[in-house]
């Protein structure tokens, strides 16, 4: 470890140390306010527009955007730019498409809206694999990064910094439910955005503001030159770009701890302000992340202090926005954005445990295995089972994918989402001749082929499993995955002539206005 | 307990044929769908850009370092905020009202 790390480990262990006993409180506090399944899992309907636009901002952004994407600028430039833009321009459309009818038709997650008017069963069983594959694809790569970020920055051993994380994200989520995973994830957006603000205005005002000046200075310092200011190679093929712009589009409307939140909030109306004021957060960050990779391709490249012997990034790319900010703030800002970083994952990881919470002990347990015939009580037991187990899992396989890329795992978290989440959910609330037969049958499909696909291509194939070529010449599968499943549900909807199919039209219309009006919906304060 | 939805009871039926709710209808998706085709249309240009007409993003602007390809971006996100103020402010406000007016009627 090298000697001015070891300096910063007071700040950031201090700062770290003090969000953790803040959020501790905060769990306390939120564990006397979480009575019901309602308080469980979507805070009993008590958040702002303005809270959960945070919040959703804060799931948002993971440290794998906060530190992947400034890596990316760092290391390619403009490349990073395209994956924030992706990131970004989901959200219209989950505002236009998806916000409102989420909140009038559902009540705690994704699947009460999905299987709405089909047959309960098959669809929650769906739902629920399609969220548990992409909550555990999106947990195991939060869990070790997790892991590999404590090791760089604090010089902990990698399996005691996943014990920690898995521990406190168990503590939240059992002990203090929506409620508390709200506030942790409200709590570290802001000292995030502080912190990123902070690291930014550092670097511009090096240049005194001026954009140009700081692209100036990069462009002669990158080794690319100025191939860091127009696309590179990081999308190799046109196929290849397609399908990654769609899988980042349309993978955020079907990530399950995102659309999770549109329930915590009291009607439509503050659902739609959630994505205003999420989507003004996530802009205002992804634009800092690029001033931050620019920032950091000035200040660290070809620089002894944060270079190893080979002249690369000390910790590697994904360390560019935390050497950034000692270099432009000291051990102070050092300390604090590491702290931040950390507490960044710790957020999220509690966020997707409560969604594969919800999809095992509401949909599996409540409605699958019990028919809806459950009390409060025992809804509320086995949610806070599945969390412990959920969250033992996370810490095994945390520390079992040490040494893998998973790298690879969020896309395809992104890819599931948008392949077998978004479909189901979009032509379920306004196609009306969808039927169960065409959800479960062609929701089936867009999760078998990214499945699939991704095996078999570069990232899996040949990267982990140490093939000559990959079977799929692309990286990403959504293109391929999207349509099998749109087609999927077409298909098997319009051939289905089953009584079943009949009720799944019939009641389309009386879904359809509840989901424009809100009329007949789950208020929770009634 | 678990709630279930509402099968086809006439009370939401009725609705389908209020003025206002076809009016509600109607002037959401007038807004919306132009607006999600808008982003669509910009967003894929953008990738079908970078996959198959790199050179254009590469453009220099005047201040002789920033691509067009950069500013094009930056203008893609903050389309995206200006869209999604925009239809907040609307449904908030003219569809927040007629759905009032028709759970006034019903009564």
């Amino acid at each position: 470890m090298h000697k001015y790390l070891e300096n910063i480990n007071a700040t950031a262990a201090t700062t770290f140390i003090g969000f953790v006993i803040i959020t501790l409180l905060i769990t306390w506090w939120a564990s006397l306010r979480t009575k019901t399944t309602s308080d469980f899992y979507s805070a009993g309907g008590k958040v702002t527009g303005f809270q959960n636009g945070l919040a959703i901002a804060g799931d948002y952004m993971s440290a794998a955007s906060f530190l992947g994407i400034s890596g990316l600028v760092f290391t390619s430039g403009f490349d990073g730019l395209l994956y924030s833009i992706g990131f970004l321009v989901g959200w219209p459309i989950i505002l236009f498409l998806l916000a409102e009818p989420l909140r009038n038709l559902g009540r705690y997650n994704f699947s009460d809206v999905a299987s709405f008017r089909f047959q309960q069963s098959k669809i929650r069983i769906l739902a629920a694999l399609g969220s548990l594959a992409t909550v555990a694809l999106y947990l195991i790569a939060q869990m070790v990064g997790a892991g590999k970020l404590i090791e760089v920055l604090f010089g902990l051993p990698y399996n005691t910094a996943v014990i920690i994380v898995g521990i406190l994200m168990i503590a939240y989520v059992t002990f203090g439910g929506m409620i508390a995973t709200t506030w942790v994830q409200l709590i570290k957006a802001v000292l995030l955005l502080m912190g990123a603000s902070a690291v930014a205005f550092l670097v511009l005002q090096h240049f005194k503001f001026d954009l140009s000046d700081l692209f100036t200075k990069a462009v002669e310092t990158h080794s690319n030159k100025e191939g860091i200011m127009r696309p590179g190679g990081m999308v190799k093929d046109p196929i290849s770009a397609i399908s990654l712009g769609l899988a980042l589009m349309f993978g955020t409307a079907g990530l399950p701890h995102i659309l999770m939140r549109f329930f915590t909030v009291k009607d439509a109306k503050q659902a739609n302000r959630s994505v205003v004021y999420a989507t003004g957060f996530i802009a205002y960050f992804y634009i800092l992340t690029f001033i931050i990779g620019f920032g950091a391709i000035v200040f660290l490249s070809n620089n002894p202090i944060y270079n190893d012997a080979s002249g690369a990034l000390i910790g590697g790319s994904n360390m560019a926005a935390v050497q950034l900010s000692h270099a432009v703030g000291g051990d102070l800002m050092m300390g604090f954005i590491s702290a931040v970083a950390f507490a960044t994952i710790l957020a999220v990881v509690a966020g997707l445990t409560l969604a594969g919470a919800s999809a095992i002990s509401h949909d599996l347990y409540a409605h699958v295995i019990k028919h809806g015939k459950v009390t409060e009580r025992q809804e509320m037991k086995v949610s806070k089972i599945s969390t412990i187990i959920l969250g033992i899992m996370a810490i095994y396989l945390g520390i079992a994918f040490e040494n893998q890329n998973v790298a690879f795992m969020v896309g395809l978290a992104f890819a599931i989402a948008a392949s077998a989440n978004f479909p189901i959910i979009a032509l379920s609330i306004y196609w009306r001749r969808m039927t169960t037969r065409g959800a479960v049958v062609g929701g089936s499909m867009g999760l078998g082929t990214a499945v699939l696909l991704m095996i078999l291509g570069k990232t899996v194939w040949v990267d982990v499993l140490g093939h000559a070529a990959p079977i799929f010449p692309y990286e990403y599968p959504a293109l391929f995955s999207m349509t099998a499943a749109f087609f999927g549900i077409w298909f098997f909807s319009v051939t289905d002539k089953s009584e079943r199919g009949k009720i799944d039209r019939a009641a389309f219309d009386a879904q359809y206005i509840r989901a424009q009006t809100g009329i007949g919906a789950n208020m929770h304060d009634k | 307990m678990i709630d279930t939805p509402p099968k086809n009871d006439a009370g939401v039926q009725d609705i389908a044929q209020m003025p206002e709710y076809k009016a509600l209808i109607k002037k959401r998706y007038i807004v919306a769908v132009p607006l999600a085709l808008l982003i669509l249309v910009v967003y894929i240009s953008f990738i079908l850009l970078v996959a198959y007409a790199p050179h254009i993003l590469a453009i220099v602007m005047p201040d002789g370092v920033s691509t067009f390809g950069i500013w094009y971006g930056l203008g893609i996100i903050i389309l995206t905020l200006v869209i999604t103020g925009a239809y907040v402010v609307y449904a908030n406000s003219t569809l927040e009202q007629l759905i009032s007016d028709i759970q006034a009627k019903r009564g």
